[in-house]
């Protein structure tokens, strides 16, 4: 092989700088801006109406931007049509053309580009084989199940090798069990093959397990680009925090700013936090998990208010004087309502939010 | 190039081969005379009996039509549906004038028909120029206008919802009222449209076959551009046709909309 | 389920009875009215030599398949830029591409003819194309609207993100997928080019002649078995083709072979009247049909290394309005009397240049010279026929007066032609008043007789009269006398009687249009059918009376001697032309209305 070109170097790379989109007078995407290495696995996640599958469009070329850039692989396709980006997508619908054969399927953009039959069917016979579709190739797609299409749709994208391969929601419409074990095909595919991949989601536990890093979407605008265990330990927002499941979203006031971080009042016991927004009013968020009963008699103290078993774990309401926490505690613990608990809560674990 | 442009030339020519021969032939019949006489008594007459004939034959289309195109859709397996369409289908492609000819020779006396029903022991030889002629010709050619909508508005419905239907307690007649009229309904719409329309301007079969005693409204129109020689008042009655079928046809529309609310 | 079952059979015995009928008698040797008499391929041959019927074939092949190619390029194109268009643009064109499905066939036809005469455009085959796709524009957009609405979703991006240029997109994707709505807008399209006649007879012009109007024009002279041959042909074609799209994917071979012979079928017409084009001078006639027989067209085509088309339309009247808008490119025409006037009138005519009609001297005095064009200046005859009394002999002997018509013994036994003009002659002829006349107390009279007649008249009918006597189906009726002739062959107890008080002559004349391209050749033409061989030719194949003494002199001596196709002197001077009636015609097409809407 010859010298790296530049290109080649950054073979993958996702650049969206201030990226904005109307439609209809309503603003759908508004100055987003977001980075991807090369061989990254991001996933855009939020609840539907976020921008997230529009930004995916955008970038896949299927819309056009009304204002900023965006560029793959270090060059500008900002007005580059959808058929000349090296950019392929893997639709929600799976969007299988109905009149071909799961081979032609495959095969269906190598035609395009008017390869030779033989190399057509060792890079189609391949791709099949990659995602566990040997033998499938004269099937009609209405022969198949849905998590077949999954497959095909699949391997229709990455026959072409593309730069980046956008899933939009692609295992929303598989059953529970199917879907996890899809997840792991994903992320084991990404990363053999090497390929960035984005992937727009609204299902967080998804999110997690798959990506390298998440973007999390609101109302046009990325809320926070981060690795996944830093999203779901240390959001930087309510918003975040509600969608990654924080249960204890509380109010306090900053009573000293240190060095290291503040001091925040909440009303039954003062804490330190690493960074605060301005102001006196300070969100505080803490995920149940970080809340145990303590055996030693020192912490907050608190009663009972409910108690439900969740399986995994058992969920108690806590009243801790003027303010209710909700813990998520070890299934083996017996407690009952009413009865007075002291609370053993890891300091590190309390997270400053912005509102 | 906005996809929506795609629009433009279909109704370029629409406009240049609809509207603009329609606009001349409107202002053919400037005069105001033409109009006046358009409310001769003689005139109502036939256009009522022409509107009632069109009804008959739209109402006799469709309790034949719906049975059939019910019929393709739950007695014949989807993969023999084609080749009984196209059965249906096939004899539209025979000249119409040249089909009643051929029932002029089955009807008349000595034909097929005729010898079938004097050796069932009826007593009347032919049946050409008859009502009963009539009624068979109309019938025989706007019959596949009724089933082919009906048939491919039925043919979407969902099997499992007749039997949840059923299942539900509905019997077969309810079912039909409650599940399967209103899901058809926009294919009887078209069915009524393709079959009343031509039957309003018919002159064939009531010529051919009914021995042409009456007079009706296409004969009328026709005659205007023809032996009478006043296409000022052609164009009038055939201007005024068709803003009275597209009248009625909006309203039966309207009406059917609410119905199925 | 059996009684579903049932009803299918039954209704589709029901579509396809007449036309199973048809094709048996294609195959029979006897007119379609006779019993079955073969099987034989007599009309298949005949057929193949009618040069003007094959070429009728090929117009509509041509008018169909191109009026349903632009269509359905239109339509598709339509159906794809309405869904991009917002829910109201959508509604906005739907609600348009309604109305040509409500307007009425007469309508279309009317107006087109107003706007291709007012634009100058020249009816010609073109014009019948730009007629058809108009209105079946509609039908077509609203079947593959359905199916481009039923289109799944994301294909056609998930093509483009694939790398298929918006080009390759339609190709390769939207195309394939919406095929079947295609195919059935294509079929709907070209089943309702192939059968449309209305709108066909107003828009076309030289060469422009369809099978409908072929066969529409045929009625004057009675159905052949020609046309259940051809008719039975198309079928069998179409029937080919469709079962090779049904066939095409299960079975490749198959579908190719039913391919290959439902197209050669197709071809046959075009390939005959292809080879038939011989010469570069052309003469476009326009004639009733079956009056001209195909071998004498090729005997003037050999004779004169030009090339005929022939035309052919069914009502005078047709030609009238044709002409009147401009002529549409014919050089040759053939008014009967009546409609000679107005032609004239209008100064559409040309005048004729007698040095080069040397074979005028050879025709009877009877019909040179006549009150309708004086010293010929305009027109020559060319066939003539009596309208006269058909009678079955066994039943009704001695019928001699229009009276027997008014008979109560003949009670719906009786069969009137269909025909305003004829009716009204009738009853002048009864009541001893002028047929021609526009006087309205006269007219009233008339009227009162024709009402009064009503009930005894089994049935009005111009097209199968004959085979209405044949079958015994009437035992009198007003008929034509040359296809009384004919059947008189087959019925020998078949009379044709000129009553008493006189009959109708009706004469049919050539004429050359003032605007006629080839007006040389036209002269030629008409000398041409004056020449006492052809002329008797002509009589002898079409079965009316030759006007030439000539000819009739060259006639087989039982021709010559046979009263109804020249009855004799005596008779011939009670015979009166029809007249032109100018303004009055409204006054009789408003009684004949009101005799048809009276009570049976």
């Amino acid at each position: 092989m010859s010298q790296a070109t530049p290109r080649e170097k950054a073979r993958g790379s996702l650049e969206v700088a201030s990226v904005s989109k109307k439609r209809g007078g309503a603003t759908v995407l508004d100055q987003v801006s977001l980075t991807v290495n090369p061989g990254e696995f991001v996933t855009l996640l939020g609840p539907s109406g976020c921008g997230k599958t529009t930004l995916l469009r955008l970038i896949g070329g299927l819309d056009e931007v009304d204002s900023g850039r965006i560029a793959v692989s270090g060059t500008d396709v900002t007005g580059v049509k959808a058929h000349l980006r090296p950019v392929h997508t893997v639709f929600q619908s799976y969007a299988l053309f109905p009149h071909l054969s799961v081979f032609e399927n495959v095969a269906f953009g190598l035609r395009l580009k008017n390869r030779p039959e033989a190399e057509i069917r060792s890079r189609v016979g391949r791709a099949l084989a990659a995602v566990h579709l040997e033998g499938f190739d004269a099937r009609a797609t209405s022969e198949i199940s849905g998590g077949q299409g999954q497959r095909v749709a699949l391997a229709r994208a990455l026959v072409l090798e593309p730069d980046i391969l956008l899933l939009d929601e692609p295992l929303a419409a598989l059953d529970a069990q199917l879907r996890s074990a899809m997840r792991l095909e994903l992320v084991q595919l990404q990363r053999s093959l090497g390929i960035t991949f984005v992937l727009v989601t609204h299902d967080l536990e998804e999110a997690i397990e798959c990506s390298s890093r998440i973007a999390v979407m609101r109302e046009g605008r990325i809320a926070q680009m981060a690795p996944p265990e830093e999203i779901f330990e240390r959001p930087a927002s309510v918003y975040v925090a509600r969608l990654v499941g924080m249960e204890n979203i509380l109010a306090g006031r900053v009573v000293e700013r240190t060095a290291a971080g503040a001091r925040v009042d909440l009303g039954f016991a003062r804490i330190e936090v690493a960074s605060v927004p301005e102001g006196e009013e300070a969100r505080i968020g803490l995920h149940g998990e970080h809340i145990a009963f303590s055996r030693s008699g020192e912490g907050v103290r608190g009663t009972i208010a409910d108690v439900r078993y969740l399986g995994e774990a058992t969920r108690c309401h806590i009243d801790v004087g003027g303010a209710t926490l909700v813990a998520n505690v070890s299934p083996k613990e017996v407690v009952r309502r009413g009865d007075a608990v002291i609370l053993d809560i890891d300091a590190s674990s309390w997270v400053a939010l912005t509102p | 190039m906005k996809a929506r442009q795609l629009l433009a030339p279909a109704l370029v020519t629409g406009l240049v081969l609809f509207v603009a021969p329609q606009l001349m032939l409107l202002q053919a019949a400037s005069d105001r005379s033409v109009w006046v006489r358009l409310f001769d008594p003689l005139y109502a007459t036939i256009f009522w009996r022409s509107v009632a004939m069109a009804l008959g034959t739209t109402a006799a289309t469709l309790l034949v039509g719906f049975p059939v195109a019910w019929a393709l859709v739950r007695a014949v397996p989807e993969k023999a549906r084609g080749a009984f369409l196209l059965l249906v289908t096939l004899p539209l492609w025979t000249s119409v004038l040249v089909k009643l000819y051929a029932w002029v020779f089955l009807l008349r006396k000595g034909g097929l028909l005729s010898q079938l029903l004097t050796l069932l022991g009826s007593d009347s030889p032919s049946l050409l120029y008859t009502t009963t002629a009539v009624a068979i010709g109309q019938l025989y050619v706007e019959l596949p206008y009724m089933i082919l909508p009906i048939y491919a508005s039925l043919e979407r419905i969902d099997r499992s919802l007749i039997d949840a239907a059923q299942d539900l307690g509905a019997s077969p007649a309810r079912t039909l009222a409650r599940v399967v009229i209103p899901i058809a309904a926009p294919g009887i719409v078209a069915g009524c449209v393709l079959v009343f329309v031509p039957s309003l301007g018919s002159v064939l079969v009531p010529d051919l076959l009914g021995g042409a005693k009456t007079a009706w409204l296409g004969t009328l129109i026709t005659s205007q551009f023809g032996t009478a020689r006043d296409p000022a008042f052609g164009s009038a009655m055939a201007f005024t046709l068709s803003v009275l079928t597209l009248g009625a046809f909006l309203l039966f529309g309207r009406f059917l909309a609410k119905a199925q609310e | 389920m059996k009684r579903l079952q049932g009803l299918l059979v039954g209704t589709l015995l029901f579509l396809h009875l007449p036309v199973l009928a048809l094709a048996v008698f294609s195959f029979s040797r006897s007119r379609l009215s006779a019993s079955f008499d073969g099987p034989s391929l007599v009309w298949y041959l005949k057929l193949l030599n009618n040069g003007p019927l094959m070429r009728a074939m090929e117009n509509s092949l041509i008018v169909g398949s191109l009026a349903t190619f632009i269509v359905l390029v239109l339509a598709t194109a339509a159906a794809l830029g309405s869904r991009a268009g917002s829910a109201r643009v959508r509604a906005r064109s739907e609600s348009l591409f309604l109305l040509p499905l409500v307007t009425p066939e007469i309508v279309f036809g009317a107006s087109l003819l107003a706007f291709f005469s007012r634009l100058l455009i020249p009816l010609g085959l073109g014009t019948v194309i730009a007629a058809h796709v108009i209105f079946s524009l509609s039908f077509a957009f609203f079947v593959i609207r359905a199916r481009v609405h039923a289109l799944p979703a994301d294909v056609e991006e998930a093509a483009r993100d694939l790398g298929a240029s918006p080009g390759q997109v339609f190709l390769r994707v939207t195309l394939p997928l919406l095929a079947p709505g295609l195919v059935a807008a294509g079929l709907l399209t070209f089943s309702l080019s192939i059968d449309d006649y209305v709108v066909t007879s107003f828009v076309s012009g030289a060469g422009g002649t369809t099978l409908p109007v072929y066969i529409y024009s045929l009625l004057k002279s009675s159905l052949s078995p020609e046309i259940a041959a051809a008719s039975t042909l198309l079928l069998a074609a179409t029937t080919l083709l469709l079962l090779a799209t049904a066939l095409i994917e299960s079975r490749p071979r198959a579908s190719f072979l039913a391919m290959a012979a439902g197209l050669s079928i197709l071809a046959t017409p075009v390939v005959l009247a292809r080879s038939q084009a011989s010469g570069t001078r052309e003469l476009n006639l326009y004639l009733w049909s079956n009056y001209i027989a195909p071998e004498t067209i090729r005997k003037f085509e050999e004779r004169t290394g030009a090339k005929v088309n022939l035309d052919v339309y069914d009502s005078a009247e047709a030609l009238l309005s044709k002409m009147l808008a401009g002529n549409p490119g014919y050089d040759v025409i053939c008014p009967p009397t009546y409609v000679l006037a107005p032609l004239m009138r209008a100064g559409v005519l040309s005048e004729l240049d007698h040095d080069r009609l040397p074979h005028l001297g050879g025709t009877s005095p009877d019909f040179v010279g006549q009150d309708w064009d004086p010293p010929n200046r305009f027109s020559i005859p060319y066939l003539w026929g009596v309208t006269g009394i058909a009678s079955d002999s066994r039943l009704a002997p001695g019928v001699d007066s229009w009276n027997a018509l008014l008979d109560p013994r003949w009670k719906g036994r009786i069969l009137m032609l269909d025909d305003a003009r004829e009716a009204i002659a009738f009853g002048a002829l009864v009541l001893g008043l002028d047929p021609n006349t526009s006087d309205r107390d006269a007219l009233a009279r008339i009227r009162k007789v024709l009402i009064d007649q009503k009930p005894l008249v089994r049935a009005y009918d111009s097209a199968s009269f004959d085979d209405a006597v044949l079958s015994g189906e009437v035992v009198l009726a007003q008929s034509w006398s040359g296809q009384i002739a004919k059947i008189m062959k087959e019925a020998p107890w078949v009379r044709f009687t000129i009553p008493n008080e006189g009959a109708m002559l009706f004469v049919d004349n050539l004429a050359i249009p003032e605007s006629a391209p080839h007006k040389d050749l036209a002269h030629e033409f008409l000398d041409f059918v004056m020449e006492g061989k052809i002329a008797a030719e002509i009589c002898l194949t079409t079965g009316y009376s030759t006007p030439s003494a000539a000819g009739r002199a060259l006639l087989p001596r039982q021709v010559q001697d046979n009263r109804v196709l020249f009855p004799s002197e005596a008779e011939m001077k009670q015979l009166r032309p029809f007249e032109d009636l100018g303004g009055a015609a409204a006054l009789h097409d408003r009684l004949w209305t009101e005799v048809k809407s009276g009570r049976d």
